[in-house]
């Protein structure tokens, strides 16, 4: 089942979000904020004094994020670094990590960002950045890190205790057990190939599995933090999101334009939307899927 | 003026054994969290000494000429762990001079010191095996703070340095400098720089900090000698023609009518360029820092030790960087635009170089390399109340990272003598019947050797060693007694460890040169020996 939600503003989605039961889309022409009870889609960065459009690449807030209380927090990777809003999108700051600035292509919080308030930062070129200060301030950190491409990060349930991060860069994946500080390259079945998309599964204190999407060598699985990776699904295409859904959904992957699922207890890939998806992403509830469409709309599909 | 000597046995073995006393007398009270310090004379200063490497490398020789002899024998041991590993010294002198007397004892008895010799030899890689079987690796930050504890005893030391080499990891470059402050200061630096600075002020025109500065440079890099100015212009000129408008340019050396084309106005209205020479001393680490300057950016050295030259340069040799910088000291880049597949494998070869080279210079050159390699820089500044101070914590703070950097590569052991000690258990638990009287000789001095390093611990402490020896009996394998706590607990759950590396070195150089030096049977004595500061 699913429904189109908001209209077509046609640029390319890069990532997608609901919270609060608004939907949250990083686009080549901003970050919109779209209500899916009118369908309106307002340009969160409409106030905001910069030259051009303001590619954004990924968007992350915080756990707590309130539009009406007191944490607005929405940080969003942009061309430039990061911008930073305290306000639910109404003013925003852009922050100097380095120079150049970095185009940075991927975000993610802590799982216990609410005490660590620790932030990651992938970028095109410039590797990696962290703060420890919900994204005020940040240093790059690349020790070990031989590609400074990083197209997607994953963060352990456990990041707190075991630091474990997970890169995916443009010739292969890293791991960082130090919270993302020192890097060790991996060696994976498809080589020295892009790793576009990182998960860990829901059940990892359990199985310890974490998925990698590549560029053509289909969905790889490692059962030992990454150590060693055996594939998992084999296709043709690109894997470049890989949604995990509670045990009982399953999971679901984004290969090119189209999105396959596959349920808990399944011997085989079902598709759950043939065409023109940039992008997916999971539902706040986790019960659903969010596909970020071609025509700039957002479908959510139940699971 | 002394006269000639010739000593023969058994005058020979008791000087040795007489000097090694002098020098593990001196060092055996500094074993442990808990030492005793040495005053050393330094010329017009004295010295608080607590560290068996520095005490060795102070005593450079004895009154006596013939104690001079054991005690300088055992010096270059010392000295030797001392560089190789940073620490272990003190359990190196405790176990050679264990070693030695024990040995004594059997040849007195009518061992024969060649076939002792080859038997103490045969133990070491059972020694070994068993030492490394007690290993395990490092994960925690926080366990790297406890080994560099137990290397500098500096609970602010060993705090900024477990961080460090927990950010930069096995292979990474720490730069260790003296501070201006009191305590310890540390930052981490994004790339990679090299020594070898801005050949010109003007170079550096426009910068109150006079650093220049450049977003997305070319670089291009060679290790010739330019000195005419012509041999230049084909180069600027493809880089005009290549739309270059930043250029970083590495040479070995340059003129000032090689300068003085770079910085005329009318081409730095076209290209900010800045040229900067590697500071190298051998033509090999030149050639290599060429080389890896050329894979982390993506471009090609232009080498004259292969005959290449100058007005051979194509568009695709230029690197690039996102950020370049030079002082008149440094430079250097962060984001090359080298591929990383091909950084990756060079790495790799690279680790696989390290962890093969037997010579102590291999070793460094090659992990200065990695450290380049590695994407980032830990700078280090250590500050004190006086000169003396720094420079000592400056020294103490660069070998704890070299025994963290063991420790990451061959984990650690339970710490405070134990894992030596299960080795002496094991030891003597493998003895067999049939073994011929050295064998069975080698077995028992190793077995008390191995003993010696806990029990100095102890009496370092202030403890009865043969008191705790024997209560620690009655507890498990991988208990130990915490001088510092005093109380017996799991190692390796408080927190009590030592390297892995640092105690295989320091048993291995002892075995090794104490066995050896039971076989000396007679000391030839010049009338005036050259007093060496370096063995």
């Amino acid at each position: 089942m699913s429904e189109a939600l908001a209209p077509a503003i046609t640029d390319r989605t890069y990532a997608v979000a609901e919270v609060e039961g608004a939907y949250f889309v990083a686009r080549q022409s901003g970050l919109y904020r779209l209500a899916p009870s009118n369908g309106g889609a307002r340009n969160l960065y409409q106030g905001w004094q910069r030259e051009g459009e303001i590619a954004t690449l990924d968007i992350a807030m915080s756990p707590g994020f309130s539009s009406d209380g007191c944490d607005g927090l929405i940080l969003a990777g942009i061309n430039g670094g990061v911008a930073r809003s305290e306000d639910g999108g109404a003013t925003w700051a852009a922050l100097a990590m380095r120079m150049p600035a970095p185009l940075v292509t991927c975000l993610a919080l802590s799982p216990g960002f609410a005490r660590d308030r620790r932030v990651l930062a992938g970028s095109y070129e410039d590797g990696m950045f962290l703060s420890d200060n919900a994204g005020q301030s940040w240093a790059a950190f690349n020790f070990g890190l031989f590609d400074h491409n990083i197209f997607c990060l994953a963060l352990s349930p456990e990041f707190p205790v075991d630091g474990l991060v997970m890169a995916g860069t443009s010739s292969g994946v890293y791991r960082s057990v130090n919270g993302g500080r020192l890097w060790e390259d991996l060696t994976m079945p498809a080589g020295d190939e892009a790793v576009l998309s990182l998960a860990f599964s829901p059940e990892y204190a359990d199985d310890r599995s974490i998925l990698a999407g590549t560029e053509s060598h289909g969905l790889l699985r490692s059962g030992d933090d990454g150590l060693t990776w055996e594939p998992f699904y084999k296709c043709e295409g690109a894997v470049n999101s890989i949604v995990c859904l509670p045990s009982a959904a399953g999971l679901a992957i984004q290969v090119d334009d189209s999105v396959l699922a596959y349920e808990t207890g399944d011997s085989s890939w079902r598709q759950v939307a043939g065409a023109e998806v940039h992008v997916a992403a999971k539902s706040e509830d986790g019960r659903a899927l969010l596909l970020g469409m071609a025509d700039g709309s957002v479908q959510r599909v139940a699971m | 003026m002394p006269v000639p000597k010739v000593i023969h046995e058994p005058g020979a073995q008791e000087a040795i054994r007489r000097g090694v006393a002098v020098l593990g007398n001196a060092i055996r009270p500094t074993l442990g969290p808990l030492p005793r310090r040495l005053v050393a004379q330094n010329q017009a200063r004295f010295e608080l000494l607590d560290d068996g490497g520095v005490i060795a490398r102070r005593i450079i020789a004895l009154e006596d000429r013939e104690d001079d002899v054991g005690a300088m024998l055992l010096r270059q041991v010392l000295w030797q762990v001392h560089q190789q590993v940073g620490d272990g010294a003190a359990t190196t002198a405790v176990l050679y001079e264990s070693i030695y007397n024990e040995g004594l004892r059997f040849i007195a008895a009518g061992a024969d010191a060649m076939r002792l010799r080859a038997s103490l030899g045969e133990l070491l890689p059972q020694l070994t095996d068993s030492l490394l079987s007690q290993a395990r690796i490092l994960t925690k930050a926080k366990e790297l703070e406890g080994i560099a504890f137990s290397v500098c005893y500096d609970e602010e030391m060993a705090a900024v340095l477990g961080e460090v080499i927990d950010t930069v990891g096995q292979y990474g470059q720490v730069d260790i400098r003296a501070g201006h402050g009191r305590g310890m200061e540390h930052n981490y630096v994004d790339g990679v720089y090299w020594k070898g600075g801005a050949q010109s002020k003007e170079m550096l025109r426009g910068s109150a900090r006079l650093v220049a500065e450049m977003e997305e440079a070319a670089i291009l890099v060679t290790d010739m000698d330019i000195e005419e100015a012509r041999e230049l212009v084909p180069l600027m000129q493809l880089a005009l023609r290549s739309n270059i408008s930043k250029l970083l340019l590495i040479v070995k050396s340059i003129s000032e009518t090689g300068i003085s084309v770079v910085i005329d106005d009318r081409l730095r209205s076209k290209i900010q360029t800045v040229v900067v020479k590697i500071d190298s001393y051998l033509q090999d680490e030149l050639l290599q820092a060429c080389r890896d300057i050329a894979l982390l950016t993506g471009g090609r050295p232009i080498l004259g030790a292969a005959g290449q030259s100058l007005e051979e340069v194509a568009a695709g040799d230029f690197g690039h960087a996102r950020w370049v910088w030079a002082d008149d000291k440094n430079f250097g880049f962060a984001s090359g635009e080298g591929d990383p597949i091909r950084i990756r494998r060079q790495v790799r070869m690279l680790r696989q170089a390290h962890a093969a080279a037997a010579e102590d210079d291999d070793r460094e050159r090659l992990l200065n390399r990695l450290g380049k390699l590695n994407g980032g820089v830990a700078t280090v500044q250590v500050g004190g109340i006086a000169d003396d101070e720094i420079k000592g914590r400056k020294e103490l703070a660069e070998r704890t990272v070299r025994a963290l950097r063991l420790a990451l590569a061959g984990g650690v052991i339970p710490g405070g003598g134990v894992s030596l000690l299960n080795c002496g258990r094991a030891l003597l638990d493998a003895a067999s019947d049939g073994e011929s009287p050295e064998a069975r000789a080698a077995r028992e001095i190793m077995a008390a050797a191995l003993e010696a390093p806990i029990r100095s611990l102890l009496d370092n402490g202030g403890y009865d060693a043969s008191e705790i020896l024997a209560q620690l009996g009655s507890y498990e394998r991988g208990f130990g007694f915490d001088v510092m706590k005093g109380e017996f607990v799991e190692m390796a759950e408080a927190g009590v460890f030592d390297v892995a590396g640092v105690q295989v070195e320091a048993l291995q150089r002892a075995v090794t040169s104490a066995a050896l030096a039971l076989t000396i049977d007679v000391l030839v004595l010049h009338r005036d020996p050259e007093t060496m500061t370096e063995p």
